[in-house]
């Protein structure tokens, strides 16, 4: 069965300015508030210019979808104008919007959304407003979102804005919505109602995402899965599984590392967040090139993923799989034991209501079994990573990665799964594998297969586009 | 595409099997009997047999010694001749009696009352062997459509003496469990003649099948020369090693070159070893039992993936070349010099589409169990690579005392690799590797790979033994070999998926037993999670 094309959009390396000076708890808030914009709107948005896309968020009524501080998610002060008459033209940086006035002076420096409904266009995304002409027209920073022009096929480049029309857009503030009040255990629930485009007949899996008490009021982070979509505006009802809260070390047992926290209270630095998504996937990567400020680690990048991965399964044995993983400042890599770094998942098993470390194995570019594996360091006999063609086939143009699939097996750190044991239970579409001895940044594919080596032999959905100015994927 | 599976056949009855020349000698049968490959050439002493059609020749008797000739008939290869039915115990394969007529056979017109049968293994008179059995101790390949994992094979003839006057004769089942009748359509069967350490007694020459020599299975060096061409590969041209060339059913028509290969083309560390071994290697144009050499010039276009043959390289100059020869039947020691004959199990899983054959090979002890495979991988690759030999790969066994395993090696270590052909094609042969699912950490040794895991059993998901495939993966290894000396990065690195390894397919071995059928009876555990296609029937 082939892999659903993942439809990614892209949120590049959004800087998070120091100047304000707001706090780890504060942090949190931002962060969560992109992701609430970029998965609501950039990826699911309809035509509502308030609330988040029909089906984006478990909700049962109104905003029962989340806990969050008032006016977080459409406030005056957060909310500064929206519209849906937006357009763009190829190449340049100017947002126009076509019949009205909404942009006053005041926007510069706040970020706009943009979306169309049903669009898989790269354009959806979130832009920094770099300067007012008038009232119907700013400039945005393209490379935030955008799609990349390439001069020589596909190898990339700077992204650009593409020729559009009827474009919806918002001003978000949001530093405006992190100086709110936050609560421990301020949450949103998402939802992927296109689950079912994945494996047939799924339900629309849900995922809570909340900030919850670490080093400060909230600078821990935790994801509670959802198989069967049992919000009812309150809690998960019918199935209880436990929520995944940041990992602190990706070597396993005895590795390690810091608390888990994504923020920290210290130090002064630029903050970047990186969120890559498609309609059943979602991935979100923070991290500072320097200090700590803001609570932007500088010791690792913090991130989380979410996914609805390919069942390989009957339906009626293995009917919504939904898994996550979730790493507060640790960097990125596979681990030294096995279900550890970057090369797990945690998955709810419906045979025992618990949520599991799920390891995941990639099929072996050399074979079988070598004595090491290549994806963590690369120390296998016959194969020599000197020879930089090792996973390019120059005849064909083609590299080649290791697609993954969840197992169930014995695991250092988790409690015996006797009883338990799968040998595939399903294949992770968000991440591949390569390995950890090629360079960051390494992009590689074509067509809709287009992946980025974010670094330890992870490779992350990508398009080619290359980012100026800001680190990408900083802290890892 | 039919998968036709050979259950257990053994060989070596008197304990006497010589490893590769047996196998040798089986694997030709299933491959033209079952599988429909055609003989194309073969060169050597002792080559076993390629002949097509078994004639029967009926006799009319005239007294003394002499037997005259009077009709004929033919057992084809590509014709179906019999059903499979059973009495009590007892599996027999019945002939339509247009196609033989076992009675007649048996008994010349004008045979004296009260003198037996003949032919057969008990002597009368000056006829030699009598008894009424003329396909006493001969192997019956039968090609069955309907049941290809239980009737497809190769059996042994075990009796006919009893089942005459019903035109049968009974045949090996290898299995407790009832035989598996079909008695409305046709089978397609053929017969052979036994490698000799699988006789079961001396055979008359009436069958017009011919042996022509002995394999010196007593330990000793084959008597046989190599080419002598000590600047390049030793088995082929003049060389009296055993070969053939082999056309495949595949619309590619590509062939299969099954050889005895020498002990100076399979050596190690840059010194020849004992005794040969068998290859079974895939390609075009080979003729008289050989394929061409190549040479690394762009218009080059010698296509088959012997890596020996196609570099011609001698060992005594290009060791580094040690473990390019995937290989079936390291009988040894490993101290690669003594050989003792033996007894054992040949099984042979085969596609009657595309050709492509895996074999595996066990003995009492598992030790030195092994896999050989060939031909076109399934699932393959979209689009296809744009020369046909480009599809085609062979995989088997580097190493002695392996056992059958899912483990990527070289000449050295591990041991199980093999060869595929360059997407450049003056390039020729490269790496093929089978590629499985491996944990995405650090440094796992085989014994750590989930196939093992302590807590393994049925999954709940299914509630049974789980399998996942494993692919062919071409171009990821520069050598083969890797030892001590050894030159690296001999082969261009070129990865690509060919596709799915044959028939074969990934599972638990924690929990199953070798040599045992999952609880399914569907699969076939040979060890270390390596499982293959059954057919319900328990043969041990």
């Amino acid at each position: 069965m082939p892999a659903p094309v993942l439809n990614a959009k892209f949120l590049r390396s959004f800087h998070v300015n120091p100047t304000p000076g707001i706090g780890a708890t504060a942090c949190m808030g931002w962060v969560m508030r992109l992701m609430f914009e970029f998965w609501g709107f950039c990826v699911n948005g309809s035509n509502d210019l308030v609330n988040p896309g029909s089906g984006s968020m478990a909700t049962t009524a109104g905003t029962d979808f989340m806990s969050m501080p008032i006016g977080w998610a459409s406030g005056s002060t957060v909310l500064l104008a929206t519209g849906s008459d937006g357009q763009t033209t190829q190449g340049l940086p100017y947002f126009q919007a076509g019949s009205s006035t909404p942009f006053s002076s005041g926007v510069v420096g706040k970020w706009l959304t943009t979306w169309q409904s049903g669009s898989t266009s790269t354009d959806d995304s979130i832009y920094l407003i770099t300067s007012w002409l008038n009232s119907s027209s700013i400039v945005l920073d393209p490379t935030y979102g955008g799609t990349p022009v390439s001069p020589i096929g596909t190898s990339g480049s700077l992204p650009q804005l593409t020729t559009r029309t009827n474009i919806n857009y918002r001003v978000i503030d949001y530093q405006a919505a992190a100086n709110l009040g936050y609560a421990n255990g301020d949450y949103f629930v998402m939802q992927f109602s296109n689950a079912s485009n994945v494996n047939p007949g799924q339900a629309s899996s849900q995922a809570r995402l909340r900030g919850t008490a670490g080093q400060s009021t909230l600078t821990n982070f935790g994801i509670t899965l959802s198989p069967s979509g049992s919000w009812n505006g309150t809690s998960f009802t019918g199935e209880v599984y436990t929520e995944v809260l940041s990992e602190g070390n990706i070597a396993g047992p005895g590795g390690g590392g810091h608390t888990g926290d994504w923020f920290f209270d210290f130090g002064s630095s630029n903050g970047y967040v990186t969120v890559i998504a498609g309609p059943n996937f979602f991935i979100c990567q923070i991290g500072s090139a320097e200090g700590g400020f803001q609570g932007f680690s500088e010791g690792g990048g913090s991130c989380c993923t979410i996914e609805i991965p390919q069942r390989l399964y009957p339906q009626a044995s293995d009917p919504n799989p939904i898994c996550c993983m979730n790493f507060g400042s640790t960097g990125v890599g596979v681990g030294s034991q096995v279900g550890y770094g970057f090369a797990h998942r945690f998955f709810p098993s419906p045979y025992d209501s618990l949520t599991r470390r799920w390891p995941i194995m990639a099929r072996c570019p050399t074979g079988s079994y070598w004595h090491s594996t290549p994806w963590q360091s690369f120390g296998i006999q016959g194969g020599n990573i000197g020879r930089w063609e090792f996973f390019y086939n120059q005849p064909q143009n083609k590299f080649i990665a290791g697609d993954g699939i969840l197992c169930m097996a014995t695991l250092n750190g988790q409690a015996s799964s006797a009883g338990q044991f799968s040998l595939a239970r399903a294949r992770v579409l968000s991440t591949r594998f390569t390995s950890g001895a090629y360079q960051y940044y390494l992009r590689v594919g074509d067509d809709h297969d287009k992946w980025i080596h974010v670094g330890g032999g992870v490779l992350w959905p990508w398009d080619h586009a290359v980012i100026s100015g800001r680190p990408l994927f900083a802290g890892f | 595409m039919t998968v036709h599976v050979c259950r257990d056949l053994v060989l070596g009855n008197n304990g006497a099997a010589t490893g590769s020349y047996d196998t040798m000698w089986a694997l030709m049968v299933f491959m033209q009997g079952v599988l429909g490959y055609t003989p194309e050439s073969q060169r050597g002493n002792l080559v076993p047999p390629t002949n097509g059609d078994t004639t029967i020749t009926y006799f009319t008797y005239s007294g003394g010694s002499t037997l005259t000739p009077y009709s004929s008939s033919i057992i084809s290869l590509h014709s179906a001749s019999c059903y499979i039915t059973s009495s009590g115990p007892h599996t027999l394969v019945q002939f339509s009696t247009d196609t033989v007529n076992l009675l007649s056979a048996a008994y010349p017109v004008n045979w004296p009352s009260g003198s037996g049968a003949w032919p057969g293994p008990e002597s009368f008179g000056s006829f030699g062997p009598g008894g009424g059995d003329p396909f006493y101790g001969s192997w019956i390949a039968i090609k069955s459509l309907n049941n290809p994992r239980v009737n497809s094979g190769i059996f042994q003839i075990i009796n006919s003496t009893l089942w005459l006057s019903g035109n049968a004769v009974e045949i090996d089942y290898r299995t407790t469990s009832p035989t598996v009748q079909e008695t409305t359509s046709q089978l397609t069967a053929s017969i052979w003649l036994p490698p000799p350490g699988s006789d079961i007694a001396s055979l008359p020459a009436s069958r017009g099948i011919f042996r022509t020599g002995d394999w010196p299975f007593d330990g000793a060096t084959p008597a046989w020369a190599s080419n002598g061409n000590t600047g390049g590969y030793q088995g082929n041209g003049n060389s009296t090693y055993p070969r053939a060339v082999l056309t495949s059913p595949h619309s590619t028509a590509y062939q299969v070159r099954v050889a005895i290969e020498t002990p100076n083309d399979v050596g190690f560390n840059g010194a020849a070893q004992a005794l040969p071994v068998l290859t079974a290697i895939p390609g075009f144009s080979g003729s008289s039992g050989d394929f061409q050499s190549g040479s690394y010039a762009a218009d080059e276009a010698v296509y088959h993936i012997h890596i020996p043959q196609w570099i011609n390289y001698s060992l005594a100059n290009a060791f580094g070349y040690a473990g390019s020869l995937p290989a079936l039947d390291y009988f040894r020691n490993t101290n690669d010099t003594v050989h003792s004959p033996i007894r054992y199990r040949f099984y042979a899983w085969g596609d009657d589409t595309t050709g492509t054959c895996l074999v595996l090979i066990r003995n009492a002890n598992g030790a030195q169990d092994a896999y050989y495979v060939f031909g076109v991988p399934e699932d393959e690759t979209q689009p296809l690579p744009p020369l046909p030999v480009q599809r085609l790969f062979c995989h088997g066994c580097q190493l002695a005392g392996l056992s059958i395993d899912w483990i990527a090696g070289t000449r050295n270590s591990d041991g199980y690799g093999g060869s595929a052909y360059s997407l450049t094609r003056w390039q020729g042969p490269i790496s093929a590797l089978a590629c499985s699912y491996v944990y995405a950490a650090g440094a796992q040794s085989n014994g750590n790979g989930i196939r093992f895991d302590g807590t393994a059993g049925d999954t709940p998901f299914l509630e049974g033994s789980e399998l996942i495939p494993v692919d062919i993966i071409a171009g990821t290894a520069d050598t083969l070999a890797q030892w001590g000396g050894a030159p690296a990065n001999l082969f261009p690195i070129e990865p690509r998926r060919m596709g799915r390894f044959p028939f074969a397919r990934q599972g638990r071995s924690t929990g199953m037993s070798s040599w045992t059928t999952d609880s399914s009876m569907m699969w076939f555990h040979a060890s270390n999670g390596f499982y293959v296609p059954w057919g319900g029937i328990v043969a041990l």
